[in-house]
């Protein structure tokens, strides 16, 4: 698959570009720190042998095409400086990972994925955002804590993973050539199998978000302003 | 699915993970933060359903426990983004901005509070911005220079509001 | 007279101080005075007991073991074997009855001095402990149980002096009465190590034998005598460590009767009295005694001339009369050494009873005691006036007061010895016969100086006195009466009577004296101390009696000397310099190397502490950087698992 030596060095790369990347007190030119930052990426490369197939051409083009979309996305996430982009880039990122999902047959996931995190989550975040930081950018944006305890770490929990993925035995594949495209029953076997043998943890889930739900109003409500005249307080059951 | 394809999406997952950690460990911006801790669980959803559909498709263990377990994880998440974000909101009420820096009270007595402000310089010049009058009214000099001030950070180095990230 | 009645001698006053002590502050309160006259009386009552089954009885020695208390080495043949026994004979006796007597008087005394105190309780604990330290030493059967109560006694003293702990001259004088004291105690220590490695043992029976002690060397006896005589000199404020005595009057004037007048001043004589026996063996030692006993007697006595505070005018003259009583003892004659311990037991009367009236005239005069500040008190306080005057002339000397007969005893026995000597010892008795006499005359001068410039005069008072320009209570003219009649009687009835000397001969027996000296009566000592006492009262009343300028003159013209006696031979000063200054160099010195030593021990404390600020640096109140160290922690550890170990 890969060299064993190739780990350390990428991680390494990776790491440096990670660190050089990452808001700071540093004056270096953006542009450097651009191309510093993508150099970080390229490593990323090494890992993928393109002798090898990883089935057919058209799962290999798309599946080394949507992971640059996926790493770029969540590099540049996290190194930018105003937070709105940092959330449009996470965007991308979901779209990566949605598309994932579905290049390798979990096509509800994938929906599922797009549904929920970016049109929900993600949404509230840009809110979030469009309320408290109009300017854009602030100072604080602009620094980051320990870039290089952090980027350490990363070199070493990259490092860690690969190795670990290197060596462990995956159970073989029989080659089925029927694999990627799954039967069109693929989300109703879903259904069947979430409302089976996971009904107590679907029910869960719906009761975990009402409770979210209505922790979120609590949380998020303002101190309320009683003039003495209002018999009644205000509380979170009148309210609702 | 080959072997190859589920070891090359378990690298994805792992960079995608480091990267949401490091995010999560360095950045000072509170959703930036909320960003990072998402795209870890991203990670480990990627990491979820690759092993779900290789072993599915294979034969090797016929159930969608994976997908399942990321359908969860992304319930979960959808309520944590929820109360975290209404925790963002009080705290950007309390504190008047997204830093997550101000909230430092539970430290050492003797320790010295984070250095809160960059020692950058001040930025000598204002950029030019246009302004308009206000519509319906005289034009009186001193009103519209106040009204239309625009709205940026008294503390961004120059270059940067020039510059602002691609 | 059952043996088990005599350990109830010291027991009593103890138990008397234990109840006090424990009850004092919340029951007894004001009544703190009863189990203290209870326990004293009990002593007295038994102390006379004794003393008559005493008289009917002729053994010299009677020993009551009370307790084993060491017993070190083989059960059969042990290396020291130290018991609680009492020695009884008639000296023990008569001075029990003495110390008795004087407590008992001085307790009733301080009901009325220390009325109005608010450590009212405390006084009498400590005067109850004091009373069974003193019967303790006077009963203590061997030598380590003499220095036991030897120090308990110093440890009263030192409670007693800086009874008033909150004025720190009080409390210094506490301090220096016991660390002066500390310094004869040092060589009276060494001492009685060297009894026990000489003799074995520090039984009284057997290191005071004359038999026992024939077969020592002269030089050991002589050694042994000198360290005793340091203890002796310490605890009876003779010349070298004399200065606590004066600076004792910072405490009440009971203590000062009753601690610095009667009895613990009287233990060094008391000791040098029972080591008789020793004693006579080493002439070097006599010597000693004598040439001490001299100077401190001539010294205290011109001291005493210039003091303003009647206090130590009195104390000084302890002082002088002490060194009458060494004197005494250091002639080494039966009849010497008799006539030491009768000028002790008067002395004990008439000093008690002049500190009372002392004690007396302060309590009225709101606590002055300097003489320049009031006069003419004659007719303010009548009783107390004609009672310091009788203890006065008693002290004196005054023909037929008990002081004559003790002092005259004294300077007899100095003049027989003149006789019975030759050569040097001849020329230093004769010497020192003319240094008793013109003490004498000194010591009826300056005490009549006190009572004139006291009592005689016009009146005058300061203007502490107040309200309080009367006679003084009941409960304290009473016991001035009663030593006052004792001062005219007792030396009566017990000197010319020769009763007093077959008493104390019961115990410092014949068989002692390798050469009986026959006490004939001369007359030249008598005279000429009778002669000695007029003239100093004769010049003290020209002098003081009447208004005179003749003290400013005299004052003026021999400037120099009033300086040196007014400032105590600067002694002070020359102890300060000589002895005290070197050690506070040293002490500074000391604490110097003291801070050191903290400092480094600080130094290794401080060496967790910078540890622990290193790590505490990350606690910063970040969570991310919490999140930080714990995941980058973990990432190394998964690493070191996952890459190294494979």
């Amino acid at each position: 698959m890969f060299e064993t030596w190739l780990i350390p060095i990428a991680a390494s790369l990776a790491s440096l570009g990670i660190y050089f990347s990452l808001p700071s007190r540093w004056s270096a030119a953006q542009k450097l720190r651009r191309f510093l930052g993508l150099l970080s990426l390229m490593p990323l490369f090494l890992f993928f042998p393109m002798e090898k197939q990883l089935g057919s051409f058209g799962v290999t083009l798309h599946f080394y095409l949507l992971a640059t979309l996926t790493c770029g996305s969540g590099f540049m996430a996290i190194t930018s400086r105003k937070p709105i982009y940092s959330a449009l880039w996470f965007g991308l990122v979901l779209l990566g990972t949605a598309s994932l999902f579905l290049l390798i047959g979990a096509q509800f996931l994938a929906a599922a994925t797009i549904i929920v995190y970016a049109g929900a989550i993600l949404v509230t975040l840009l809110f979030v955002v469009m309320l408290a930081q109009q300017a854009g950018a602030s100072h604080y944006d602009h620094f980051s804590h320990e870039p290089s305890l952090a980027s350490l770490s990363f070199f070493f929990t990259t490092w860690s993973l690969f190795t670990a993925l290197k060596n462990t035995p995956f159970a073989p594949a029989n080659n089925n050539p029927a694999t990627h495209l799954s039967s069109d029953s693929h989300v109703a076997q879903l259904g069947i199998d979430l409302f089976t043998d996971h009904l107590i943890a679907v029910e869960l889930a719906g009761t975990i978000l009402l409770v979210a739900l209505v922790a979120a109003v609590c949380i998020a409500m303002p101190p309320s302003n009683d003039k003495p005249a209002d018999s009644e307080r205000q509380t979170p059951i009148n309210q609702t | 699915m080959t072997e190859t394809l589920l070891t090359h999406y378990l690298i994805v997952a792992a960079i995608l993970f480091s990267l949401g950690m490091v995010g999560f460990l360095t950045r000072r911006n509170m959703i930036v933060l909320f960003i990072s801790a998402e795209m870890m669980l991203q990670g480990v959803a990627i990491n979820l359903v690759a092993f779900n559909q290789y072993y599915r498709l294979n034969g090797i263990h016929p159930s969608f426990d994976g997908q399942i377990f990321t359908l969860m994880i992304l319930t979960v998440a959808a309520a944590e983004a929820a109360i975290a974000l209404a925790l963002v909101v009080v705290l950007f009420g309390r504190s008047g901005s997204l830093d997550i820096s101000l909230w430092h009270h539970l430290r050492d007595p003797g320790q010295p509070a984070v250095e809160l402000t960059p020692s950058i310089s001040e930025p000598d010049h204002q950029p030019n911005w246009p302004t308009l009058p206000v519509a319906g009214l005289a034009p009186e000099e001193n009103r519209s220079a106040e009204l239309l001030k625009p709205i940026t950070d008294p503390l961004l180095s120059p270059e940067d509001k020039e510059n602002p990230d691609a | 007279m059952p043996d088990w009645l005599i350990p109830l001698i010291p027991a009593a006053p103890l138990l008397a101080c234990l109840f006090t002590a424990i009850s004092g502050p919340w029951l007894l309160k004001q009544n703190s005075h009863w189990p203290c006259w209870l326990g004293v009386g009990v002593s007295f009552v038994l102390s006379l007991g004794l003393l008559i089954v005493l008289n009917t009885t002729s053994g010299p020695f009677n020993s009551i073991h009370v307790y084993d208390w060491l017993l070190i080495g083989l059960p059969d043949n042990p290396e020291l074997h130290v018991p609680i026994a009492f020695h009884i004979d008639s000296l023990t006796g008569i001075m029990l009855v003495t110390v008795t007597l004087v407590g008992m008087l001085v307790s009733v005394y301080s009901v009325g001095y220390m009325h109005n105190d608010s450590s009212y309780w405390r006084f009498f604990v400590w005067i109850a402990l004091f009373i069974f330290s003193m019967t303790l030493l006077l009963l203590a059967g061997n030598f380590l149980l003499l220095y036991v109560a030897w120090e308990l006694v110093g440890i009263c003293s030192y409670l007693l002096i800086g009874f008033w702990y909150q004025k720190p001259e009080a409390a210094a004088a506490g301090k220096k009465a016991f660390l002066v004291n500390r310094i004869g105690d040092f060589g009276f220590a060494l001492g009685v190590f060297l009894i026990w490695k000489t003799f074995g043992t520090l039984d009284y029976s057997i290191v005071l034998d004359p038999a026992n002690l024939s077969g020592t060397s002269e030089t050991t006896i002589t050694i042994i005598c000198l360290l005793l005589l340091a203890g002796a000199i310490g605890k009876s404020a003779q010349f070298p460590l004399h200065v606590w005595l004066p600076d004792a009057m910072e405490g009440p004037t009971p203590v000062s009767a009753l601690i610095h007048a009667a009895t613990m001043v009287t233990a060094g004589v008391y000791l040098v009295a029972r080591c008789t026996p020793l004693f006579l063996l080493s002439s070097a030692a006599q010597i000693v005694i004598l040439t001490i006993g001299g100077i401190t007697a001539l010294m205290a006595a011109l001291i005493a001339l210039t003091q303003n505070d009647l206090k130590r005018v009195l104390a000084y003259s302890t002082v002088s009369q002490l060194g009458y009583m060494f004197v005494g003892l250091g002639i080494g004659s039966q009849a010497a050494i008799v006539a030491g311990m009768f000028h002790l037991f008067t002395h004990a009367f008439f000093k008690a009873l002049l500190f009372l009236g002392a004690g007396s005239v302060m309590h009225a005069m709101g606590g002055v005691i300097d003489m320049t500040r009031f006069g003419g008190l004659r007719q303010q306080m009548k009783v107390t006036h004609v009672t310091f005057a009788i203890g006065s002339a008693t002290l004196a000397g005054f023909p037929l007061l008990s002081g004559f007969w003790s002092k005259d005893a004294i300077l007899g026995a100095l003049y027989t010895a003149i006789g019975a000597n030759t050569g040097s010892l001849q020329y230093g008795c004769l010497i020192l016969f003319w240094i008793m006499t013109f003490t004498a005359f000194l010591t009826a001068f300056y005490i009549f100086r006190a009572y004139f410039m006291t009592f005689w005069g016009p009146l005058s008072l300061p203007d502490e006195a107040g309200e309080h320009t009367h006679e003084s209570p009941r409960a304290m003219t009473a016991p001035l009466i009663l030593l006052a009649v004792a001062s005219v009687f007792v030396g009566l009835l017990l000197g010319p009577t020769g009763w007093f000397d077959s008493w104390i001969s019961k115990s410092i027996s014949d068989s002692l004296f390798d050469q009986n000296i026959a006490s004939a009566h001369h007359w030249t000592p008598i005279l000429l101390s009778i002669a000695a006492a007029f003239l100093g009262i004769t010049f003290a009343f020209f002098m003081y009696g009447r208004k005179s300028v003749l003290p400013e003159k005299l004052a003026t013209s021999v400037r120099v000397l009033h300086q040196i006696s007014y400032h105590k031979f600067y002694l002070d000063e020359i102890y300060q310099a000589l002895f005290v200054g070197p050690l506070q160099v040293i002490c500074w010195g000391c604490r110097g190397a003291d801070w050191l030593l903290d400092s480094l021990v600080d130094c290794v404390a401080r060496i967790p502490l910078g540890l622990g600020k290193l790590t505490s640096a990350m606690q910063n109140g970040l969570v991310q950087l919490y999140a930080l160290w714990m995941i980058g922690v973990t990432a190394l550890l998964l690493w070191v698992m996952i890459v190294l170990k494979g």
